[in-house]
């Protein structure tokens, strides 16, 4: 199903997610993963991706083997990991790494087709209205929960290649800016309060 | 090691959703204990066949004369054999019933409290037919025959972490039957157990305190006493006892506040280390017994009636061995500054000159409650007579913000406890972090023990370096330009008017 949509300029589309990747589940442990350091196996569960989709692979758990249940397929860089559980789904975009590296149970995988860059994916992912759609399809009494099948349902915008790349360096500079700006803040307020300090202390010296 | 504790927590799976991990943790522990006895009965078995060249009447004797004897009909081996059997739950009743009887004076009363044939707690008969056999098939898996075990703590470690993870699952039921290990660790090395110490845990649980304070003595000359009010968690302490090969241990079941059964000559026998981690600010824990009360416990005062805590330091307290014994106990931080009553207790411990050490640990360390906890340390050496009557001061440790953040609770890590310990022995100023104060002190504050009144750790503001802080901002405004710049560029490139 394709339906021309943005603005009708003809490079972009909008797609359900199924028709851009494939999705597949992350292995089932079935007892908590232990590190086991030196292991050859690096495991992605879902805290690990950080707050900017990053994933830091010094972090990760190892494991010396990987439970049959489940596909435990290994992950390949440029494959985009998704927290499946939680009132938040941070995605991630899988770095280059050396060895064996598998995502638990509590991570959706996400193979992007030729049409999708994997940063642009995980950006269009981490973007707060996909968030709040995610939020919605998400199930579960307890724990939300996001199924596979409703993650492929999801509709993403497709921009040519050349347009994914500069959005995601558009969005990239975006969150340098608000990093910078924040700590601004900061030191502005430092600054204020080391100057109320300042001006008591001439107040009363007068 | 790590077989034990993958095979009898994957039994659980029998029960998850069933029954309540407080009660199922029951039948997986003596289903071990089963285990392990058999296992330990047959290779002794066959290695006396050996030896006395299948002299049946001699090996007979012989095994009597085992440290449990299993009657026939009894072993593990025998019940999975009749795994299929339509009453398999009444016949692991009898047969361990018949184990009981047969070694009364180490069992006596342990397994009373669960049986394998309640309907209430395994379901209709179809059902429970096929949990037990499940139970009995994962347990079948475990070849636990001296030597084939790795080490000769795996059992007794097992068992601990099953209760461990028993605890977990249970939450805040949990309270009642342990204590976290590093906890147990910290108290058994406050009191330092000497070789030849008797040692008691008037509220003892699962008994994994008791064990770990004994373990402080290095060797195997000690004496353990417990008393617990629950009955199956006190069944529990029994057989944590046996799987860490401490047969001599007298556990009684009872409630230690009302009907203290740890007695010699018709007095309270006394011990050289009393340790607890007591039920926090139990109610209605029996003051309307105390006036009454035949060993006269309460002659500081009777604690509240909605909070027990005082009640079991004292009982602590009266049970350590006069001008020798060492108590330690865990307690809310109420215990330390709460009037009334309470007020009046603590004041006359601390005249007593009783009082030896306030430690404040980490909120969030226990399964049951996130609340802060504190240990005191009395020390009944310090009484008129006795080796450290001089010592009048009061170390105050505030411990509170040494810990390791872990998913759901916080670790104290043995770094943390060394400097507890080491900081305990030296008995000196730490900055921000111990003090020794002067009784008189103690008096002047109205016999309040918070700890913040005595250790000061308040973190002064760091000075704010004015030009550093413009130097940053500076640069951050250039950083600033600059990507609002490329971020123009692509925007122009994107079409939309930057």
């Amino acid at each position: 199903m394709h339906i021309h949509l943005c603005n009708e300029r003809p490079y972009c589309v909008i797609e359900f997610l199924k028709n851009l990747a494939t999705v597949r589940n992350g292995v089932a442990f079935r007892e908590a993963v232990r590190h086991v350091e030196g292991a050859p196996i690096a495991v992605v569960q879902a805290g690990d991706i950080g707050l900017e989709g990053n994933i830091r692979l010094e972090e990760l758990l190892r494991i010396s083997s990987v439970p049959t249940q489940g596909d435990a397929r290994s992950l390949t860089p440029g494959e985009v990991l998704l927290q499946s559980r939680g009132q938040s789904y941070r995605a991630g975009v899988v770095p280059p790494h050396a060895g064996s590296m598998v995502a638990a149970a509590s991570v959706l995988i996400m193979t992007p087709g030729p049409a999708l860059l994997p940063a642009y994916l995980a950006q269009f992912l981490n973007s707060p209205s996909t968030q709040m759609e995610l939020r919605a399809r998400a199930t579960g009494a307890t724990i939300a929960n996001l199924k596979k099948s409703e993650l492929e349902q999801l509709l993403v915008p497709v921009p040519s290649l050349g347009d994914q790349e500069k959005l995601v360096a558009l969005g990239a500079a975006l969150r340098v800016q608000l990093r910078i700006e924040a700590r601004l803040a900061e030191l502005r307020r430092l600054q204020l309060r080391a100057l109320m300090k300042e001006r008591a202390e001439r107040n009363r010296g007068r | 090691m790590d077989d034990i504790k993958r095979v009898a927590w994957a039994a659980c799976n029998t029960f998850r959703g069933l029954i309540d991990p407080a009660e199922y943790k029951d039948y997986i522990l003596i289903m071990l204990f089963l285990k392990f006895v058999s296992d330990v009965w047959k290779q002794h078995l066959e290695e006396n066949m050996r030896e006395l060249k299948g002299d049946d009447v001699r090996v007979q004797r012989r095994m009597q004369r085992e440290r449990f004897v299993m009657p026939e009909g009894s072993t593990f081996d025998e019940l999975y054999a009749a795994r299929d059997a339509d009453n398999i739950g009444e016949r692991v009743d009898i047969a361990l019933e018949a184990i009981e009887n047969t070694n009364k004076a180490k069992l006596g009363g342990v397994f009373r409290n669960v049986s394998f044939n309640s309907q209430t707690k395994l379901g209709e008969t179809k059902d429970r037919n096929r949990r037990i056999k499940n139970l009995l098939e994962d347990f079948a898996k475990l070849d636990l025959r001296p030597g084939h075990v790795v080490e000769d703590e795996a059992i007794g470690e097992a068992y601990i972490y099953l209760i461990e993870r028993f605890a977990s699952e249970a939450g805040k039921k949990a309270g009642e039957f342990y204590t976290p290990l590093q906890v147990s660790q910290v108290l058994a090395k406050l009191v330092a157990p000497l070789p030849g110490d008797r040692i008691c845990d008037p509220a003892c649980g699962s008994g994994s305190l008791l064990i770990e304070t004994a373990y402080e003595v290095g060797g195997k000359d000690f004496a353990l006493f417990g008393q617990e009010v629950n009955g199956g968690t006190h069944a529990l302490a029994k057989l944590n006892m046996f799987l860490h090969d401490i047969d001599g241990a007298r556990i009684e079941w009872g409630d230690t506040l009302n009907n203290p059964l740890l007695i010699e000559d018709d007095h309270l026998m006394a011990f050289d280390v009393v340790v607890a981690n007591p039920p926090f600010s139990l109610d209605k824990w029996g003051a309307e017994n105390a006036p009454s009360d035949r060993f006269k416990r309460w002659t500081r005062g009777i604690p509240p009636k909605s909070t027990g805590d005082w009640a079991f330091i004292t009982h602590m307290v009266e049970t350590a061995k006069p001008k020798l014994g060492r108590v330690a106990v865990v307690v809310p931080h109420g215990v330390l500054f709460r009037g009334g009553a309470e007020g009046k207790i603590r004041e006359a411990m601390i005249r007593e000159n009783l009082l030896d050490a306030v430690i404040g640990l980490p909120s969030n360390l226990f399964q049951s409650t996130s609340i802060p906890v504190a240990v005191l340390v009395f020390d009944r050496r310090r009484e008129k007579g006795g080796s450290r009557a001089k010592s009048t001061d009061v170390l105050f440790i505030d411990a509170s913000r040494d810990f390791k953040q872990a998913k759901t609770q916080n670790i104290l890590e043995a770094a943390h406890t060394a400097k507890i310990i080491d900081t305990f022995k030296a008995r000196m100023d730490a900055d921000k972090y111990a003090r020794v104060v002067p009784a008189a002190e103690i008096e002047e504050n109205g016999f309040n023990l918070n700890i913040p009144r005595y250790v000061d750790t308040f973190e002064a503001e760091a000075e704010i370096d004015v030009k550093a802080v413009q130097a940053e901002i500076d640069q951050l405004e250039a950083e600033l330009v600059e990507v609002k710049k490329r971020m123009a560029g692509y925007l122009r490139e994107l079409g939309a008017d930057a």
